[in-house]
């Protein structure tokens, strides 16, 4: 029942649509378009994560790169001294979450969201702090290099096998953090963020359902970590800092928190923004004030708010109400 | 057969005591009404029972067994239940979802989510977003959710409250009806509604109970007429 | 003094007032009746201009407010007390009392005068109220700004029936002496209260008037306001 409704549901339509897209980037044998698109799914991934826990949940957090970090140095770490293998790799530097989520969430998720806020952002300069000091293991403000592409079990170093092998690790955590949020864990997650002061005089523990969105977010915020580390083959502390901590969260604003794929369009304009603009790489960063200005001050909603709005409006006249229903898709 | 026992329950703020030693039992099945003046202790008494406070000293026994450490959502799913007196609904969501949330911790089917709703006479807003409902509506929804918990001890608080008349008697019957297969107290100061409904009348004033019994009994009394009821 | 003409009233596109003509003279107690969803409370954010997008006029002693800003027609003297309190949660009662005095200690003397009550009630925190003390400071705190026009939205909606005598006995008392004019929305179940004081009725159901008439003629027809306002639009 679930799955009849989820196929039906415009949300899907657009995530096929988009996954027939990426799968024809290859075949231009760009090798930057290549590499830009595989950057492009990680972000999302990575924007998409932080989503579950700020616009379903209303948990806002600053240390959300904690995680992406933490998938990424494991999958290194793991891929370079343990198993050199990349699917091994990426499976070990996504479980690595579900720890860290348990001990920094118990730790932080009991406090009001002030405080959360707070704390998440400590948490996260402590692992920035532990991957710069820690040489021997981390290697320091160098990092870690040469994460291999070619594995035992996995051999993926041509451009189009990690660009493929990317692709359908996005399509199965996009398809599934959207499955999960239709399901009852995904409601519960909404009444959250709908109101939290109600939710115990229903019989739900508050403390329950913030842990396991932070788990599940934790979770696909180290995968996009894990796969970007095998895309890059470098890892460096930075992705542990703070400011990379606010680039999910401004993806997220200015592709919309409201819709389930808002965050992905923020992620398309954001790295449209810093690839095209990086030639005047002095103004990329006063245009991004510029969007986020806008955002706040006019189109809370986003980008993704504004094309529904301007979709709702076609939607409103009568062809287009027809056109709509003979696909089956509910208007 | 009591279903609870409230002993020597007390809250205070700072200095000001809102509920004073306050000891009574409820009937199973028993609908029961608190009324007072404004600023008795009322809700209060209602937040120490469901723990949205925490008591300072005092014992509540539901069915026998001591839940006075239990956490609110633990209450909750014990099977007493209250509604708000300024509703708190899930806004965002639709009045299906709504009812859904307690439901899953009820363990109740689709089927008898669909029925409280045509019960209560929503059932043609389902899908639609909570927030964007007319007044009387929400505060049925507000019903609905408490009801999709399937309670045992159902604690309303002010549940007419800006209801039209032929809206307080639409939910003078459902509470009626209600109150064959669920033990009720309604805090109200509708004395029409309070007295066409309750079995037994509970007066509170500063943070004390003083004065318990039948209706007719309650109307009579000169304490009771002197602090609230007015000319009446 | 206050004269609505050609109101059309919506909430984005849902339209909630329709052609609503209405005048209210100084010194008057206008009460407006009706069931829940017609529009009462609709109408009165209407005249203060809050939330409401609106088509037609809204005029007060000869100036058109209708497009005026809201703090604007406050200034003006039109005060809007909300059926939730509008207190200023944080602040005590004594100074949420001070503030709409204009930063003068209110007379606490005069404060009992209203409410006896009140003096209890001075040194708490206007979020510790509980919800019907709440309503009682909001109407002390309204009568302190000295309006011309009071605008009150269910003012006695969770008040013991006690307290529900003395507001009304007190707005009475009040519109007599001062010239308080007020504009008093209910939902219907303190039907008869009202009727007694006020000075002319209006039934609303589902966005429009289906009522108007003069006190002593509106005392007589008592029974058909019942049904206007009992059965819902």
């Amino acid at each position: 029942m679930l799955l009849r409704n989820v196929l039906r549901d415009v949300n899907v339509v657009l995530i096929v649509i988009l996954a027939f897209t990426l799968a024809l980037i290859p075949l231009t044998g760009d090798r930057f378009y290549i590499y830009i698109t595989s950057l492009f799914m990680v972000y999302s991934l990575f924007a998409l994560s932080y989503n579950l826990l700020f616009g379903y949940a209303g948990l806002l957090s600053f240390g959300h790169a904690m995680f992406f970090a933490t998938g990424a140095y494991v999958t290194a770490l793991f891929t370079l001294k343990v198993f050199r293998d990349p699917l091994v790799g990426l499976i070990i530097g996504v479980m690595s979450a579900i720890p860290l989520a348990l001990i920094v969430g118990f730790l932080s998720l009991r406090h009001t969201r002030v405080y959360f806020a707070i704390l998440t952002l400590a948490f996260g300069m402590l692992i920035y702090a532990v991957l710069v000091k820690w040489r021997s293991v981390t290697g320091g403000t160098d990092g870690l290099v040469g994460i291999p592409k070619r594995g035992v079990i996995l051999d993926i170093s041509s451009p189009q096998a990690y660009y493929y092998f990317i692709l359908v690790f996005f399509i199965i955590a996009v398809l599934s953090l959207y499955i999960f949020i239709k399901s009852r864990w995904g409601l519960m997650i909404r009444a959250l963020g709908a109101n939290e002061d109600r939710l115990p005089f229903t019989g739900h523990s508050v403390l329950t359902i913030r842990l396991y969105t932070f788990t599940a977010s934790g979770l696909i915020a180290a995968l996009s970590g894990s796969l970007y580390s095998i895309l890059m083959g470098v890892v460096t502390p930075d992705i542990a800092y703070w400011t990379f901590s606010a680039e999910p969260l401004v993806m997220t604003l200015l592709g919309g928190s409201t819709y389930y794929m808002g965050p992905v369009l923020g992620a398309f304009i954001f790295i449209t923004l810093t690839t095209m603009l990086a030639r005047f790489a002095e103004y990329w960063l006063l245009l991004l004030g510029l969007a986020i200005i806008a955002v706040v001050v006019g189109f809370r909603g986003g980008v993704s708010g504004v094309l529904v709005l301007a979709v709702e409006r076609l939607m409103r006249s009568v062809e287009a109400r027809g056109v709509w229903r003979s696909l089956g898709l509910k208007t | 057969m009591e279903i609870l026992r409230v002993e020597n329950l007390s809250r205070s703020f700072g200095g000001f005591k809102a509920v004073d030693n306050v000891s009574f039992s409820l009937k199973e099945l028993e609908i029961t009404a608190l009324i007072g003046p404004n600023g008795a202790g009322k809700t209060t008494l209602v937040n120490l029972i469901t723990k949205k406070l925490k008591p300072d000293s005092g014992r509540i026994i539901f069915q026998g067994m001591d839940v006075t450490g239990l956490s609110a959502h633990k209450i909750a799913k014990l099977g007493i239940v209250r509604t708000f007196q300024v509703l708190s609904l899930f806004p965002t969501l639709t009045v299906y979802e709504n009812l859904k949330i307690p439901a899953l911790t009820s363990r109740t089917p689709d089927e008898d989510i669909e029925k409280i709703m045509v019960d209560l006479g929503i059932e043609r807003f389902k899908d639609a977003k909570v927030a964007k409902l007319p007044f009387g509506i929400q505060k049925l929804v507000e019903l609905g959710i408490a009801l999709a918990l399937k309670p045992k001890l159902l604690i309303l608080d002010e549940p007419a409250a800006g209801l039209a008349q032929e809206d307080r008697r639409n939910l003078t019957k459902i509470l009626g009806d209600m109150g064959r297969r669920i033990t009720l107290m309604v805090i109200e100061h509708d004395m029409e509604f309070v007295f066409g409904l309750a079995e037994r009348v509970m007066v509170m004033d500063k943070g004390r109970i003083i004065a318990s019994g039948r209706p007719e009994e309650i109307a009579k009394n000169k304490l009771v007429r002197e602090i609230y009821l007015g000319e009446e | 003094m206050l004269k609505i003409r050609n109101l059309n009233a919506y909430y984005g596109n849902l339209q909630v007032l329709f052609n609503i003509n209405l005048e209210v003279d100084r010194g008057d107690i206008v009460a407006v009746l009706g069931p829940n969803g017609a529009g009462k409370t609709t109408l009165l954010k209407a005249i203060i201009n809050v939330e409401v997008t609106k088509y037609g006029e809204v005029e007060f002693e000869g100036t058109n407010i209708t497009s005026l800003p809201t703090h604007k027609i406050a200034k003006l003297g039109v005060h809007y007390v909300p059926d939730y309190g509008g207190l200023l949660p944080g602040m005590t009662v004594l100074d949420n009392l001070r503030l709409a005095a204009g930063s003068k200690t209110p007379p606490i003397n005069k404060l009992k005068d209203f409410y006896p009550e009140i003096a209890n009630l001075l040194e708490r925190r206007a979020d510790a109220l509980s919800g019907g003390e709440r309503k009682i400071v909001s109407i002390v705190r309204s009568i302190l700004t000295n309006p011309k026009l009071l605008l009150l939205d269910e003012p006695s909606e969770g008040m013991s029936p006690i307290m529900v005598d003395k507001t009304v006995k007190l707005l009475k008392r009040l519109n007599e002496e001062r010239e308080f004019t007020i504009l008093w929305v209910e939902p219907g179940a303190k039907l008869k209260k009202v009727i007694e004081v006020a000075d002319k009725i209006i039934v609303l159901t589902a966005g429009r008037i289906v009522y108007v008439g003069e006190a002593e003629r509106a005392k007589e027809e008592i029974d058909k306001i019942k049904e206007y306002v009992f059965v819902r639009g």
